[in-house]
């Protein structure tokens, strides 16, 4: 039997590891590689001659760092493998949100609410997909298929990502990227309810 | 699984290696790397010295065109503030090739070290040897 108060402190853990998962895998571990990268002449010269494909080797490898260290966090920090949906869904709240927050805090300081409409929209947009992505991950660990449902993950958040680069040289490219953002995000929605069935109702953890 | 585990990792790998170990198309047999590779050197000294009459000497008519005293002083005023130039740390060559117009290129990334930081200069010389594009960051 997992009374109220443990079960709330159990969901606030989920929603900090979210957090913290982003942490290590962007702050601490991408983003310095890809900062060092940036800061060769191999890498910029690669970039010069091939620019899509550069933007989208970069797209994917958020898709295999942040997916990658949310499959680690599950196996290893969130027990039992079997679970109700809220653990995904609290999961990537707190990663959605920890980044929204990363990228977002500083320019509150410069800008007004007004000027940061559409950065705010693409967030809330951003954070959805992570819930999404976060159930895919955990979908895998519900039916046994953890490696497939990693690569599915990786493939939709590369893929996603990959829309930046590849919608980047048409001229209404921001109506373009948050559009697909928000029929993925649609898309993503629909699947998070379909995949219910996938997991124990919280009635039976008790 | 383990087949799947096996493919994943020769992605992650295949893109690593993509990422950090290519470097683009051969250089043409028309350039010599040796004369691109000092060429381009020379191109970052005069950026250094500021030396405009230099720089647009060695350049191709379009590039003249397009480095107005202008955009000329932007530049050194950038490079200025990174401070006295202290030494040219790695560079790297590959060749491109113009998909309309099919003229090969020679293109040189140099990474060069300030006292206040490092700039990196993408350099590239058509056939002619003449200096066709610059970029710095």
């Amino acid at each position: 039997m997992i009374g109220l108060e443990d079960r709330n402190k159990k969901r606030i853990r989920t929603f900090l590891l979210g957090g913290l998962c982003f942490i290590v895998s962007q702050v601490l571990l991408r983003m310095p590689i890809l900062n060092y990268l940036q800061g060769t002449s191999r890498f910029n010269l690669f970039y010069t001659l091939n620019p899509l494909l550069t933007g989208i080797l970069i797209a994917f490898s958020a898709g295999i760092f942040e997916e990658g260290f949310r499959y680690i966090f599950k196996k290893n920090l969130l027990r039992p493998t079997k679970t109700n949906i809220l653990e995904p869904i609290l999961f990537g709240l707190g990663h959605g949100l920890t980044e929204a927050l990363i990228l977002l805090l500083p320019a509150f300081f410069i800008y007004s609410l007004g000027d940061l409409k559409l950065p705010i929209l693409e967030r809330i947009l951003a954070i959805i997909l992570h819930i999404g992505l976060s159930v895919i991950v955990w979908n895998g660990f519900q039916l046994d298929r953890r490696m497939s449902y990693l690569l599915l993950a990786i493939a939709v958040h590369g893929l996603t990502n990959s829309l930046i680069p590849i919608l980047s040289g048409y001229d209404n490219f921001i109506v373009l990227i948050e559009g697909s953002f928000l029929i993925i995000d649609i898309v993503l929605i629909a699947y998070i309810y379909r995949s219910r069935k996938l997991y124990i109702l919280e009635e039976e953890i008790r | 699984m383990k087949k799947t585990k096996g493919k994943f990792m020769l992605v992650f790998v295949l893109a690593l290696v993509l990422l950090v170990g290519c470097s683009g198309q051969d250089l043409a047999d028309s350039f010599d790397e040796e004369e691109v590779m000092d060429k381009a050197e020379r191109v970052v000294t005069i950026l250094n010295e500021g030396d405009s009459e230099a720089l647009l000497e060695m350049s191709s008519p379009e590039l003249k065109a397009a480095l107005t005293d202008e955009t000329l002083e932007e530049i050194y005023g950038v490079i200025n503030e990174a401070g006295e130039f202290k030494e040219i740390r790695d560079d790297n060559i590959a060749g491109d090739e113009d998909e309309e117009t099919g003229e090969k290129y020679a293109v040189v990334s140099i990474k060069a070290e300030y006292k206040k930081g490092n700039f990196i200069y993408t350099i590239s010389f058509n056939e002619d040897m003449e200096l066709a594009g610059l970029y710095y960051k």
